[in-house]
């Protein structure tokens, strides 16, 4: 009788079926998917504040609760599936981190909220300008190599791995490692530059 | 993607592959006379290098500084930081311009929220908490800004530990909790008379001194509950944990939303367990918060290290948490805010009441709520089936009546359409309206709403399609657990139906059939017997097509009602042959034998109801995947089994029946139902894994279980269970319920008091309480008599129960 635990291939199936409904106008589709995809992204925002450093503020639920309503405000999207809806909620984090770094770059603050932890890039976000500057050098990454950048963006504000991302993108793991290396080098090559 | 990055990534790659040393000559015999080329793959190289040894740095060393004790805010120096929270952090601070001591816990605002909105926020919890004087909230003694222009609150500091944790600790009972939980009760309802609703209530915002004075603290995400647009701001961050449904979609918080979360602290100090299951997976909960799913039945959560932490057995616990408790609190955790308490003062009074021994106030559900709770659960399906309803009512109205008016309808289903199409389209502008700050999504309810107060006017010339819309909204309604608005809309039907020159008695059937939906749907069965049986009056004489569903629908609601089962089995005669539009005879004889062979079965005549199911099921079985109707028909060939004491077939069939409602997703087969009954099979059966199928359905049927005789019947299952693998008393108690409840709801129909009478005399024999069981056993023989008349010498119940006299 345990109807409601499916497993993950079965919730990810009903992600993009809900999707689909909802790009296809149907509003109640996004309450159901909310829970569905709660799940999945507290695991995600829970591996990015373990490995993040000790000074977080926010708390892994939190971040998630944010996530959502700007998933809530941006309903009119379109989506087409379960590829969509994790760039989706990378580029929400991304919005997210990038608004808190500007405000508080603006208000001359200490940094509170910080980058999360990629394994590849283990010094992002050590300067104060970094979660700033990721926004803005994602962007033109975007110009060059979008599917870089997508990477990258599920990466590192998804903190999603490796597995995960070729997953998401429908790639092999091998083809986002070897593309993941590029792109950490252009990275640390326009954030880090040498002296 | 250019030709250019293209080939640098190429060189890249390949670069990687070349050995360090002979790397650089390598890359120039490739680039040969492109120097750009050759440089950004160089630099790229070089950057994959360096990126290696920066993270392997980083791994080495901590990053953060600690955060800085020492710092001025106004007269007050921090000398450690005490914790930190979505708004900010807050330290412990003491005086430091030398007028005198004191210690005071100081908030400072979170440097990354700093901005115009959050500077609004911190100045309301100054203003608010400066209004707030009570010994159980945390009193605001001072604040500022400082030169830098960072605001800072210093308030009265709390050396204390969260509520959830001092509990624990300290091992509390039940009854020193709910003391300490009316503290809070206190203080929130104080907050409340103040016009100010907390909005973020959690065990952490609640500190516990040592002598057990309770402090609520943290008033950073409070309203005004006057303020008109209090709702959840754009950043607001939720503690989903403790946060009301209607918190969690974003709509307005008010009082009672502080109710709900009430709710969940005091039932996790009293079970050790969030109310909506595993709390480390928040979705599935989430889930049933929004849906507005029953919280589990608080006994049903407790587990044996919870009862230690509660210096009790777990035994003892659980029947501590049953009766007032469980139901002040599922009362407080109500999904629909409008059934909660209507204050926190009335949540008080009634765990006063249940302190001192007093009845409480609160009422276990009632029919008509545990309706309201069903069809709120299936809120999204139905929501989605009713849309297609209202849509597709132009054209149902014009197969409905299509020969004999077909000129007047067509005009009348252009502007029936015109008036679907009206109603779609201010909903569907609304949904696409720039939804920034406007997050509240459409209900489907508004939708309905919408539609309902505009139709008196639009249609007012035209009231056949007036009666029409309205009882599609009735129904709806009542699909979406408004029975109430429902009936409402009926009611308005039946008055349009006046104005139809000369009538349209085919119409008025069908009104009178939607009317007993809705009061049906609200647990009014005696009410919706009188309106199928209208309905019925208007149908017969002229062989209406309303009739077949009058015809069913008055034979379900009368044995709900509890009316003789004769009259029933009447109906369903009388309507088997009169198949609906879309199926066949056969198809609609086979239905009325399986419900007949019930009915047949409960009247004592085992042969001609097994006779009568084994031809259902053939004709049901025809060919290929059968109907969900055989789902009736083989559970009531399970009670067959059950009664002649063939069990192992009884769990076969039962078996079948709820795997066939789970495949075809039939919720209105009430899988729950089903599997309670599998359940009592299988204790019978003799396999002990029927208790923890109980345990997993007992929480969820309390919740949907509507009619009398399905609360008679979940009592006998369950306490089926209990007596032979859970516990004697409690089972005692449960088939007592039910036989109470019989004699009180269901006069008419004794035979549900039988099998009862034979399971409480067996239990009591087991305990050898032989004098006991024998008084019951001659309860369940004068049953028996009047039940099953001229079948009563040879039943095998009777024949068990005179086993039983002296």
């Amino acid at each position: 009788m345990n109807q409601g635990k499916g497993s993950d291939a079965a919730a990810d199936g009903d992600i993009t079926r809900l999707l689909r409904q909802w790009s296809d106008g149907r509003d109640q589709a996004f309450r159901e998917l909310l829970p569905l995809a709660y799940d999945r992204l507290r695991l995600m925002a829970g591996a990015r504040m373990r490995r993040e450093r000790p000074d977080h503020t926010l708390q892994p639920t939190a971040l998630v609760g944010e996530l959502y309503l700007r998933l809530a405000g941006a309903r009119l999207t379109d989506w087409k599936d379960r590829e969509h809806f994790y760039s989706f909620c990378a580029k929400a984090m991304r919005w997210i981190l990038t608004d808190h770094a500007r405000a508080r770059m603006r208000e001359k603050r200490r940094a509170d909220l910080a980058l999360p932890h990629t394994e590849e890039l283990r010094w992002l976000g050590a300067r104060e300008e970094d979660a700033f500057d990721l926004d803005r050098v994602l962007s033109r990454l975007e110009e060059i190599d979008p599917r870089k950048a997508k990477i990258l963006e599920l990466r590192v504000y998804l903190s999603s791995t490796a597995e995960e991302t070729a997953e998401i993108l429908n790639l092999s793991k091998a083809t986002v490692d070897r593309e993941m290396r590029l792109a950490c080098a252009w990275l640390c090559r326009e954030l880090r530059p040498e002296k | 993607m250019d030709s250019f990055w293209q080939r640098v990534e190429e060189l890249f790659n390949s670069a990687l592959q070349q050995p360090e040393a002979g790397r650089e000559a390598w890359l120039a015999a490739q680039t040969g006379f492109d120097p750009e080329m050759r440089d950004e793959v160089r630099s790229l190289v070089a950057a994959d290098c360096r990126n290696r040894e920066l993270s392997e740095a980083a791994a080495d060393r901590p990053t953060a500084p600690p955060p800085a004790p020492g710092q001025r805010f106004g007269p007050y120096r921090t000398e450690r930081l005490l914790g930190r929270g979505g708004m900010g952090a807050v330290y412990l601070a003491r005086r430091a311009d030398g007028q005198f001591d004191q210690t005071v816990a100081l908030k400072v605002m979170a440097a990354y929220l700093a901005g115009e909105e959050f500077e609004r926020s911190f100045r309301n919890e100054r203003q608010l908490l400066a209004s707030l004087a009570h010994p159980n909230i945390t009193r605001l003694l001072d604040g500022g800004v400082t030169e830098n222009g960072d605001p800072y609150l210093a308030m009265e500091y709390v050396a204390g530990q969260p509520l959830d944790r001092y509990c624990d600790y300290r091992r509390l009972t039940v009854e020193a909790r709910i003391r300490l939980f009316l503290q809070v009760c206190d203080a929130v309802e104080f907050a409340h008379r103040n016009l100010i609703v907390h909005g973020d209530l959690k065990p952490a915002n609640i500190l516990v001194t040592e002598e057990g004075t309770a402090k609520l603290l943290d008033f950073g995400t409070a309203k005004l509950s006057r303020d008109p647009e209090a709702s959840v701001s754009q950043f607001a961050i939720l503690t989903p944990r403790y946060a009301s449904p209607e918190q969690i979609r974003g709509e307005r918080v008010n009082t009672l939303s502080d109710v709900f979360s009430l709710g969940v602290i005091l039932y996790e100090m009293l079970t050790g367990a969030w109310p909506f299951g595993d709390p480390l997976s928040t979705g599935d909960g989430m889930e049933r918060v929004l849906r507005g799913r029953g919280a589990t039945a608080p006994a049903a959560a407790v587990s044996d290290a919870a009862a230690a932490e509660r210096s009790v057995s777990r035994e003892r616990l659980r029947r501590q948490l049953e009766g007032d408790l469980s139901t002040i609190l599922l009362k407080m955790l109500d999904g629909e805010p409008a059934h909660r308490y209507g204050s926190v003062r009335e949540v008080r009074e009634d765990l006063e009441r249940f302190r001192q021994g007093r009845p409480v106030h609160a009422r276990p559900r009632t029919a008509w709520y545990a309706a309201r709770k069903f069809a709120s659960r299936n809120r999204l399906a139905v929501a989605v089936t009713a849309l297609s309803v209202v849509a597709l009512v132009s054209l149902t109205i014009v197969s409905v009546h299509a020969s004999a008016e077909a000129r007047a309808q067509a005009a009348r289903a252009t502007r029936v359409s015109q008036f679907v199409q009206n109603t779609f389209l201010s909903a569907s502008s609304a949904w696409m309206s720039p939804l920034r700050g406007k997050r509240d999504a459409i209900q489907f309810t508004d939708i309905l709403d919408n539609a309902a107060g505009r139709l008196g006017t639009e249609l007012a010339s035209d009231p056949a399609a007036e009666v029409e819309l309205r009882n599609t909204l009735g129904l709806t309604y009542g699909m979406l657990g408004e029975p109430v608005k429902g009936e409402a809309q009926v009611l308005l039907g039946l008055k349009a139906l006046a104005r139809i020159p000369g009538g349209s008695p085919s119409l008025a059937g069908s009104t009178y059939l939607n009317l007993c939906n809705t009061l049906n749907y609200q647990g009014r069965f005696a009410d919706a017997l009188s309106a199928c049986r209208q309905s019925l009056a208007i149908c017969r004489p002229g062989g209406l097509d309303c009739l077949s569903g009058a015809l069913h629908d008055t034979a379900y609601v009368a044995v709900c009602a509890g009316e003789p089962l004769p009259e029933a089995e009447r109906l369903y005669w009388e309507g088997s042959s009169r198949p609906p539009r879309g199926r066949t005879l056969a198809t609609q004889v086979a239905i009325a034998k399986g419900r007949i062979g019930l009915l047949r079965l409960r009247q004592g005549d085992l042969a001609g109801g097994e006779l009568l199911l084994s031809e259902a099921e053939a004709g049901q079985r025809g060919n290929g995947d059968p109907p969900i109707e055989i789902v009736s028909t083989l559970y009531a060939r399970a009670f067959a089994a059950d009664v002649r004491g063939r069990y192992p077939e009884a769990v076969a069939l039962m078996s079948e029946a709820l795997d066939l409602a789970v495949r075809k997703r039939a919720a209105f087969m009430q899988p729950h139902e089903l599997a309670l009954q599998l359940a009592a099979y299988e204790a019978l059966a003799g396999n002990p894994g029927s208790l923890a199928r109980l345990r997993s359905v007992e929480g969820p049927l309390e919740a949907e279980t509507v009619a009398p005789v399905d609360h008679i019947r979940n009592d006998l299952w369950a306490g089926m269970v209990e007596a032979r693998f859970g516990s004697k008393a409690v089972a005692e108690t449960r088939l007592r319920t039910a036989l109470a409840t019989r004699e009180r709801e269901m006069s008419r129909q004794p035979d549900l008091s039988v099998e009862i009478c034979v399971r409480l005399m067996e239990l009591l024999r087991a305990s050898g309480r032989e004098r006991e069981a024998a008084e019951t056993a001659r309860q369940g023989l004068r049953a028996a008599e009047l039940a099953y008349g001229s079948y009563f010498a040879g039943h095998p119940f009777v024949m068990e129960m005179r086993k039983s006299l002296p």
